[in-house]
């Protein structure tokens, strides 16, 4: 909730600020009313405090010090000082990609709004529940990226960004707005998080969309697994996808745009940094190395609008009990907001208190 | 349902609780427990299992990853000798047979030989001698195809040599003496301190670079230095340090430790030259001033203009396959301005990506990589960065353009190696 700019989350903490309000209201009622029947017995509260006043008097310099030590433990992370009740950093955060494209050139209607409310309630109940991480990144279009024709590898300076705001988390989940967590109750550890080895496939001779070669040189599949992707009909989607703090998951992340590159491919690829991470990945065997994939239902389920000339492919189609649906391509013709609210519905109707159990 | 049926039958003149028999409502109250134990047991096993929840996938489970193999061939062939070189005495049969005959052309790809082996290698052997049975110039496609395979045979850094020495030289520039001694050179020095060498013929990449003719070009032949140092990462997977020497040079100074004198963190941290430009003398991209010697994983050199690849250093690292691999990429190798092929990519690289640059280290030209100046005269020893003088670890002559010229001078710095 770090980035600004969102009157979303300033009705929110408007909202936040009145309950607050409320609550002190009726406290102050509470203790008026039992104002007069436990009164404090002075005298004893002197005989008590006197040696504690002293002992503050004498040891002021250590008291000072300990205070200090205290506070910096509280309500830093200062080195060397222990920091016992400082929140750790969760081992996955949840990146939420807000305002993609937006900005200036697109104002946001009702619908829109309401698309990305439901989204942001949704993945913090998740991230609540299992006690993840959320971040909600601002996409909105900037000089910055414009000027280098860079738009879509915003993506990687965010994760960055993500990764220094939580040192000590493991795990990066990206996640687009127009996604939903289907089945809030399952947790990622217990979907694949803990058995990647086995939950992923490590090369392309399950589901190879784009005819990738499957086979070049030097890979070696025993290296740990840093990125988990989907593919979906037009091969790599990067819609919902996992990646692991690594010195691995560093040097791709600066690899991933080069201006050479770029100048020579910018034609080809259509789909950006999704397309150049599928060059990167046909024929430098590290990326390889490092590379995992998931189904595309896993964690990336399409509904059918998307994909819609592969509509009898059941490996990319929702189907009730998939943990996450991404709609895809909605803001292009067809309609977010629907979208949304349907599959709200189908969740919220599959969510009875059994699958709690 | 059932229990309570039975107590109900008990006719009520038996005389109740105290007339029936003690053990039979010890059975029944047992009987009862078994079924709560039932129930829960079902529960448990209905919870644990989620049979509602996603299906249970055990099928992946079992599968079964390929190894790694080499580039150009699928099988790989372990030799426990730590010198890895090509069949010297094969040079003129491979010149008589020329470079069209040692490739082959699949689609528009050129292909090494490999390309149509046997899947099974013990069949692929019987097959191969008996083509070499039947026609010496067969053996040396053979050997020629089969230099890839060579993989250093170790499991642990323990039984591997802690840095390989890596070459990659064009057979037809240098005579066959020559050819010996720049090889025997390499290995001499490997002796002497259990070092690895690991050399190849910059025609066996006609392949990677998909073109026959690459070598023949002087930018374009240095791609070859690339595609040789990562056939020997994968030749020498426990090795700590690969140390990349172009064919045009000779170690001079047998009693300089590599490792000793450059590579140790401490050495290193030393020798690195911080905040200095990466194009020489007024680059504004400048290597990092707080670089640690322990993170550094590509140690280059530099002209007078230019960062030089003729002889550099890279740790072997999944990070530093990364930095070669990038290096290497296609759409680098193809691209038109780059007038000096791979030493101007990795300028390119190091200037543009911050993290590949926090992983480099640049140091003094002499330390690895003296040039070849007869000029020079010897009072600029101290103050010379670049030129060769007696006593430097290494001399180059990466700029000579004929082989004749290049024959000389390397003849020329034999025998100063052999001078007692």
């Amino acid at each position: 909730m770090a980035s600004g700019g969102f009157m979303l989350q300033h009705s929110d903490t408007e909202k936040d600020v009145e309950a607050v309000e409320l609550a002190f209201d009726s406290k102050n009622r509470g203790s008026n009313s039992n104002k007069w029947k436990k009164p404090w017995n002075v005298s004893s509260f002197t005989q008590l405090a006197a040696p504690v006043f002293n002992a503050v008097n004498s040891y002021q310099k250590f008291i000072v010090v300990v205070c200090v030590i205290i506070f910096i433990s509280f309500f830093t992370s200062a080195p060397v000082v222990p920091h016992w009740f400082l929140p750790k950093d969760p081992k996955v955060v949840i990146i939420l990609a807000a305002n993609e494209g937006g900005g200036v050139f697109k104002w946001k209607g009702p619908q829109e709004w309401s698309v990305e409310r439901s989204s942001i309630a949704n993945k913090r109940d998740y991230a609540k529940r299992h006690g993840y991480g959320l971040t909600i990144k601002d996409m909105t279009l900037k000089k910055r990226y414009s000027h280098e024709w860079r738009e879509s590898w915003e993506k990687v300076d965010i994760l960055k960004q993500a990764m220094r705001q939580y040192p000590n988390s493991e795990w990066f989940w990206w996640l687009d707005l127009h996604t939903y967590i289907m089945e809030p109750q399952r947790s990622l550890e217990s979907q694949f998080l803990n058995n990647l080895d086995n939950a992923t496939f490590r090369s392309l001779e399950e589901f190879n969309p784009l005819a990738i070669p499957e086979d070049i040189a030097y890979v070696d599949y025993s290296k740990p697994i840093n990125l988990v992707i989907t593919q979906d009909c037009g091969g790599f989607n990067l819609g919902s996808f996992l990646i692991r703090k690594s010195d691995w998951t560093d040097l791709l992340l600066d690899a991933w745009w080069d201006p050479v590159m770029y100048e020579q491919m910018h034609m080809e690829w259509e789909h950006k940094e999704q397309d150049a991470l599928e060059t990167l990945y046909s024929r430098q065997p590290w990326i390889r190395d490092g590379v995992s994939f998931l189904p595309l239902r896993d964690i990336n389920a399409f509904p059918p609008g998307a994909c819609s000339d592969n509509a009898d492919d059941q490996r990319y189609f929702y189907q009730e009990g998939d943990f996450v649906i991404n709609m895809a391509g909605c803001e292009y013709g067809r309609d977010c907001w629907a979208e949304m609210e349907h599959y709200k519905a189908i969740s919220k109707r599959l969510t009875n208190w059994w699958r709690f159990m | 349902m059932r229990f309570r049926a039975k107590t109900s039958m008990v006719p009520p003149g038996e005389g109740g609780l105290l007339s029936t028999p003690p053990s039979r409502s010890v059975r029944s109250k047992s009987w009862y427990s078994k079924r709560i134990l039932l129930v829960a047991v079902v529960l448990f096993v209905f919870w644990f299992f989620k049979p509602t929840g996603p299906s249970i996938q055990w099928s992946a489970s079992s599968h079964q990853y390929p190894a790694a193999h080499p580039q150009g061939a699928h099988e790989i062939i372990k030799t426990s000798l730590r010198f890895i070189y090509p069949a010297i005495e094969d040079v003129p049969a491979l010149q008589g047979l020329g470079i069209y005959t040692l490739f082959s052309r699949v689609g528009a790809d050129l292909v090494s030989l490999n390309h149509f082996d046997e899947k099974d290698p013990v069949e692929q052997k019987t097959k191969e001698e008996t083509q070499n049975a039947a026609l010496p110039d067969n053996k040396i496609k053979n050997d020629f195809k089969n230099r890839r395979k060579y993989v250093y045979d170790s499991t642990s850094s323990s039984n591997s040599p802690r840095v390989v020495i890596v070459s990659a030289i064009n057979y037809e520039k240098y005579k066959l003496q020559s050819l010996v001694n720049l090889i025997q050179n390499r290995v001499d020095y490997a002796i002497k301190y259990d070092y690895g060498v690991y050399v190849r013929w910059t025609q066996e990449f006609v392949a990677e670079m998909n073109d026959y003719e690459f070598y023949t070009d002087q930018e374009k032949s240095k791609w070859a230095r690339l595609f040789c140092l990562r056939a020997a990462m994968f030749a020498f997977p426990h090795a700590e340090w690969f140390w990349f020497l172009d064919e045009d040079s000779l170690i001079m100074n047998r009693d300089v430790d590599i490792a000793e004198y450059l590579l140790n963190p401490a050495s290193l941290d030393g020798a690195m030259m911080r905040s200095h430009p990466l194009i020489p003398p007024t680059g504004i991209i400048k290597s990092y001033e707080s670089t640690k010697a322990e993170d550094v994983e590509l140690v280059l050199t530099q002209s007078r203009q230019k960062i030089e690849t003729g002889s550099f250093v890279l740790k072997n690292t999944l990070i530093a396959k990364g930095i070669l691999d990038t290096w290497l990429d296609k759409l680098f190798l193809q691209y038109n301005n780059f007038p000096f092929g791979p030493d101007s990519a990795i300028t390119h690289i190091l200037q543009w990506h911050p993290y590949f640059l926090s992983k480099l280290a640049l140091v003094p030209a002499r330390m690895i990589s003296s040039l070849h100046n007869p000029l020079v005269p010897e009072e600029e020893r101290e103050t010379d960065p670049i030129s060769y003088f007696s006593g430097d670890l290494v001399a180059q002559w990466i700029e000579c353009n004929s082989p004749d010229s290049c024959e000389s001078i390397l003849a020329n710095y034999v025998s100063l190696l052999q001078e007692p």
